[in-house]
């Protein structure tokens, strides 16, 4: 006990020093914890955003592609695939339930998605959750609108309200909210995934918002709210459909009538298999991140160690006296090493509460950035691991300058011969 | 002299020989997935529960009085993949292990790429064409009930499901990489449901085989919680190793 005293003591007297230490430590730890608690916060955010999809069907290309922008919202398809084949697979009696909808537009920064009544009653995320109201309902008026979460909070939209969706600018029609305004049914409750960022409005909606564009460009006159109405819109293609089948058993069959259908160019992808192509795309660069942040560590011990070693030679007078008062040379080891293992854990310590705090802060932003909430939870068993390698770590590299000590105070003997 | 260099012996003798020493325990890869870098551990806990282990085939899962019935279907093509996991590790040409399934004129198609090449690849084109593709639901028929509840270990490819932040949540088992487009896709009676795989973390990518080790279900009828197929609960997933010959 009386070493920890004395070290505590000494480490007290070159405090200076002592704190210099413990930050780069503190700091390298902090990236560690903080690297891992990202990535695995984000792999729970990732798996967690949908559930309890079987397949997803698109038009050709990749499947990973195809997850990122369904789900995910990032990125574009390159193609639509018709109405007709959505029916054609609608009609297969091996699917329980099939949700389609149609993504390309935008609202201020936030993502339109076309979707019909299904999509609400089958999409999960989580272990099972599904969509619930904040308030309001869910509408299948042609100009009704259900809000994500964070977009009514973003732009301070409430119900009723109305607001302008338009497909890109100069439609001055469009432009004005008295012309065609969508109404505000619905806001959902915070899910933390991208559904909080998008915007919901029916698929023929979708059709009526392009229906002064067909030639790509906007045409000079436009037909009125009713008279859209009045027109009856059946969607014309989809961007992509989530399918749902009796039996899980069937879905490679499935997957590879779509990827064969000959009528037009299709892909259906697993959710899951496309997540683990992901995860392996994505696993080295995180392998890479953690011993980069190993490394970080090993040269913040590093740096406490020469800490340590250049304070040995002022510190040789304070041995003999040391040893004058009854210490042996194991004791000034002893004490060495108790000083190392001191500053270590003090470092790692305040590297936990660093990487906590500044996760909890950036999870506000991330949120905010890419609609995925970062679980960030109290330090379980892998975080006190990690921290218990990095004191014993501390502990070993201060074997070195102990053993220094130890052999410098046998020589020095009660004499300092400096 | 000796006394003085004694401890920078020790700890010379400490800094190597403890990892190095862990290593040949085993325990490194414990300590490294304690920090947290993914390595492969079997849960051993659950691996107790099961003793002695009926080793099974693809094959086995097929009936066998659907053998004859699925060899005349199978004139021509792959229409049903019944082939045998060492089949399709290369050593083609050798007939079937003893599953009590025969086959005949499988060993001869699965022998020689030759044959692969002729048969039509298409699904569409094995079934008939669009218009014929009736309803795939497996039928209980097709599966051996004699299997249910047995314990078995059985080698196969990984297509997930579920994820559950690293682990994988729920997968289905198949004969062959479950995206392989070169042969139609595997049966209902040749996936098996792994719904609860422990925590299972895959840390060598869909492209390897594993052995997986639990309960079989077979279920008959479809139930609210499960669909008419094989199942494995409570399973034990582990790499596969390939065995020696």
């Amino acid at each position: 006990m009386i070493i920890l005293r004395l070290a505590l003591q000494s480490l007290f007297n070159r405090r200076l020093t002592a704190c210099l230490t413990i930050l780069s430590i503190a700091l390298g730890v902090g990236l560690l914890l903080g690297v891992e608690k990202v990535r695995t916060g984000a792999r729970q955010s990732f798996a967690n955003t949908i559930s309890g999809t079987d397949l997803i069907v698109g038009a050709r290309g990749s499947g990973l592609e195809l997850l990122l922008y369904s789900v995910f919202r990032i990125g574009n398809g390159a193609n639509n695939f018709s109405w007709k084949t959505y029916q054609e697979i609608a009609a297969r009696p091996e699917i329980a339930w099939i949700a389609p909808i149609s993504l390309g537009d935008a609202h201020r920064g936030f993502r339109v998605m076309g979707v019909d009544q299904a999509y609400f009653e089958h999409y999960r995320y989580r272990a099972g959750n599904g969509l619930e109201l904040k308030s309001g309902a869910l509408s299948d008026d042609l100009f009704d609108t259900v809000l994500g979460s964070d977009v009514a909070e973003a732009l301070g939209y409430k119900l009723n309200q109305s607001i302008v969706v338009s497909h890109g600018i100069g439609n001055a029609a469009f432009q004005s909210h008295s012309d065609r305004p969508f109404r505000v049914a619905g806001i959902l409750k915070k899910t933390g995934t991208p559904v909080d960022r998008t915007v919901h409005v029916s698929l023929a909606a979708i059709e009526a918002i392009h229906i002064d564009w067909q030639p790509g460009i906007s045409s000079a006159k436009s037909a009125s709210a009713d008279d859209l109405r009045k027109m009856q819109f059946q969607p014309g293609n989809v961007t992509a459909a989530f399918v749902g089948l009796k039996s899980k058993l069937n879905v490679f069959t499935i997957q590879r009538w779509i990827n064969e259908y000959a009528t037009e160019p299709l892909t259906a992808v697993m959710p899951g298999v496309a997540l683990q192509e992901l995860w392996s795309t994505v696993g080295l660069f995180e392998n890479a991140m953690l011993i980069v942040s190993a490394m970080v560590v090993g040269v913040a011990l590093a740096g406490m160690v020469t800490a340590i070693f250049s304070g040995l030679n002022e510190r040789r007078r304070e041995m003999a006296i040391l040893r004058s008062v009854g210490a042996s040379a194991r004791h000034i080891a002893g004490l060495l090493i108790v000083e190392a293992g001191l500053l270590a854990a003090a470092g790692a310590g305040i590297g936990l509460v660093l990487s906590q705090t500044g996760l909890r802060l950036a999870q506000s932003w991330v949120d905010h950035a890419f609609g995925l909430s970062l679980d960030v939870s109290a330090p379980g068993a892998t975080e006190l691991a990690q921290i218990a390698v990095v004191v014993g770590a501390g502990v070993l590299a201060g074997l070195l300058p102990a053993l220094r000590a130890y052999k410098a105070s046998l020589a020095d003997g009660l004499m300092v011969k400096t | 002299m000796r006394l003085k260099s004694l401890p920078t012996a020790l700890t010379i003798i400490l800094c190597l020989g403890l990892p190095a020493g862990l290593f040949a325990a085993g325990a490194f890869d414990g300590l490294l997935a304690a920090i947290g870098f993914p390595t492969h551990s079997v849960d051993r806990e659950r691996m107790k529960l099961y003793g002695e282990a009926r080793a099974l085939n693809w094959a086995d899962l097929v009936q066998a009085q659907d053998a004859a019935g699925l060899a005349r279907r199978l004139d021509g093509n792959l229409a049903s993949g019944i082939v045998s996991h060492g089949d399709l590790l290369g050593k083609t040409g050798q007939p079937l292990p003893e599953a009590g399934v025969e086959l005949p004129g499988l060993a001869q198609r699965l022998g020689g790429y030759g044959d692969l090449n002729s048969a039509p690849r298409r699904l569409s084109d094995s079934m008939g064409g669009f218009g014929n593709l009736r309803a795939l639901q497996p039928r209980g028929g097709e599966l051996r009930a004699d299997l249910d509840g047995s314990i078995v270990t059985i080698a196969g490819f990984v297509a997930p499901l579920a994820f559950d932040g690293s682990r994988m949540a729920e997968f289905l088992l198949v004969p062959y990489v479950g995206a392989c487009i070169h042969v139609p896709p595997p049966p209902a009676n040749q996936i098996v449901f792994i719904s609860d795989p422990g925590d299972y973390r895959p840390d060598q990518g869909l492209l390897y085989p594993v052995r997986v080790t639990g309960r079989l279900r077979v279920h008959l009828r479809e139930t609210d919680l499960a669909n008419v197929g094989y199942q494995i609960e409570q399973a034990v997933v582990e790499r596969y190793e390939q065995p020696r010959d």
